[in-house]
């Protein structure tokens, strides 16, 4: 849900330029981890399904189609998500499972086997995110963004900002809670406030 | 049960006993199951988490473009390659023509061709009659002769041969003080000079090995595995399960029963890094496993030390990683 969305050229892309395809990587990076750590436990694994993601996306760029500003993006979760299941189906015959471990591992088959990953849905969720940060005050937004996006820990964006840390705390509450308004459909606030 | 604790579960802040119990009342449930599935493909794209560090990132990036550099590096083969593969058809159409025509068979091209892979790559020289040679990392090939009924070659290093064999035309291999002869076959030749011996394993077919100074000839059975000491000349000849034997190709480490020390010439043959032994001991013990190329150095010496019990420590000296085993 990166709202500063740098505009990506595919025709760039697709013609193979190196600047180009760092900015993808680097823009997609750690969202696609994310999505893959939710299904495949280990860290090195998922990991290295994202690498395989970017490397799939170099070795067949040219064929890739569309226009809007979600199409790489679709198009790598897409290929993310087949490459977890891939990874998962495979698992299941290695690996010794509790119960517990065996029976999510297959609701997480059944998630990804069912996921449609298109532009749209991609769209909807950044329309809400967008109207949710417009509505908020600067400073609060600013702190937000600058945690969320940029990986700022608090005491970093207190000193970009030149406030106190009490203040980027205080901030990031009413971010946190402008934000609940807008996405309660999507997200309830005890997940943003869980892990940010 | 709510809604609430079904997002604490997917965002793993509960503790795991609460974990377990909390499953077995949504698996339970048709219901909540679905609302559990739902709510998790949600989570997992809305993307809701702190980014990374932008420098951890970076250090990503660089790894990815050093992979794909890999990958760019093993397709600019496909040139030489093809005009190796052409210079051959090249010498077998005219040897043929001027069969033809003056009814008496005669071809003496010689083409001297140098092939070469570095750290951390595999390559693959394709013949023009379909025969492939895999190439393994650091090791290289001279191609000394390449005529239509001969070709000669010299190999240091490791490579897998695929030879489509032919009646009319014989294949030999140089390798250290070793010829051998491929009679229809697929066989592996492993000789770096760290290793000081020749490993030649025959998995399809028949070779047949003999010595320069003509000490002896022998005969390679498919599944048997010759190890030649470079050292002294001695040699032993012994049966070994092949199903492992050049996997290398398959971007896999393969280790049958292979010591410590040689895993290790392995190590470093791909991933460019030093290796040593503090015990010498600990450097003869044998091991079996297969490991994946991509995986990072880090990962598969924690791998080898996890299951052989040993210790080891990582420098980094400018650019050379150096790794000690205790």
């Amino acid at each position: 849900m990166k709202i500063h969305n740098q505009h990506i050229n595919i025709e760039l892309i697709r013609s193979g330029d190196e600047g180009a395809f760092e900015k993808v990587y680097k823009q997609y990076f750690s969202s696609l981890y994310f999505f893959a750590i939710q299904y495949v436990d280990k860290k090195s694994e998922a990991e290295n399904l994202v690498q395989e993601t970017f490397l799939s996306l170099w070795v067949n760029k040219e064929s890739i189609t569309g226009q809007s500003n979600n199409t790489i993006k679709s198009w790598l979760y897409t290929t993310l998500k087949n490459k977890c299941l891939n990874y998962l189906e495979k698992e299941s015959n290695k690996r010794q499972y509790t119960n517990y471990q065996r029976q999510k591992h297959e609701a997480d088959i059944d998630i990804l086997g069912q996921m449609q990953i298109s532009d749209v849905t991609f769209d909807e969720i950044e329309q809400l995110l967008h109207k949710a940060l417009d509505e908020m005050p600067e400073q609060c937004r600013r702190v937000f963004e600058l945690s969320r996006f940029n990986g700022l820990k608090n005491k970093e964006i207190a000193l970009e900002l030149n406030i106190s840390i009490k203040a980027v705390e205080a901030n990031m509450t009413r971010a946190l809670k402008s934000l609940r308004i807008h996405l309660k459909d999507y997200l309830p606030l005890c997940i943003l406030l869980g892990l940010i | 049960m709510n809604k609430k604790l079904i997002w604490e579960l997917i965002t793993k802040q509960l503790p795991p006993d609460k974990e377990s119990e909390l499953w077995e009342q949504i698996q339970a449930s048709p219901e909540w199951l679905s609302q559990y599935k739902n709510m998790k493909r949600i989570w997992s794209l809305s993307d809701s988490y702190r980014a990374l560090p932008q420098k951890d990132v970076e250090a990503k990036y660089k790894e990815f473009k050093q992979s794909y550099q890999r990958k760019e590096a093993k397709k600019s083969w496909i040139l030489p390659i093809l005009k190796y593969a052409a210079i051959l058809i090249i010498a077998f159409i005219s040897s043929y023509s001027l069969w033809m025509f003056n009814n008496s068979q005669s071809s003496n091209y010689v083409a001297v061709n140098h092939y070469e892979t570095g750290k951390g790559s595999v390559n693959t020289i394709l013949l023009s009659d379909g025969s492939q040679i895999w190439l393994n990392a650091n090791s290289s090939i001279d191609i000394n002769k390449a005529e239509s009924n001969y070709i000669e070659l010299r190999l240091s290093g490791e490579a897998l041969f695929d030879i489509v064999h032919n009646d009319n035309r014989r294949f030999i291999v140089n390798v250290n003080q070793l010829k051998i002869e491929d009679l229809g076959t697929r066989f592996n030749i492993r000789s770096f000079e760290k290793d000081k011996e020749v490993i030649a394993t025959l998995i399809e077919g028949e070779i047949e090995i003999s010595d320069t100074q003509h000490q002896f000839t022998e005969h390679l059975l498919p599944g048997q595995q010759m190890q030649y000491s470079t050292i002294d000349g001695r040699y032993t000849i012994a049966s070994i399960d092949t199903t492992y034997v050049g996997t290398w190709k398959d971007s896999k480490f393969e280790f049958v029963n292979k010591s410590l020390e040689d895993i290790a010439h392995d190590l470093e043959n791909w991933y460019g890094v030093h290796i040593t032994f503090k015990n010498k001991k600990i450097a003869q013990e044998r091991f079996t496993g297969v490991i994946q190329k991509s995986t990072n150095i880090d990962k598969v010496l924690e791998v080898i030390a996890y299951s052989a019990g040993i210790k080891y420590s990582i420098n980094k000296i400018n650019n050379q990683t150096e790794i000690m085993i205790q």
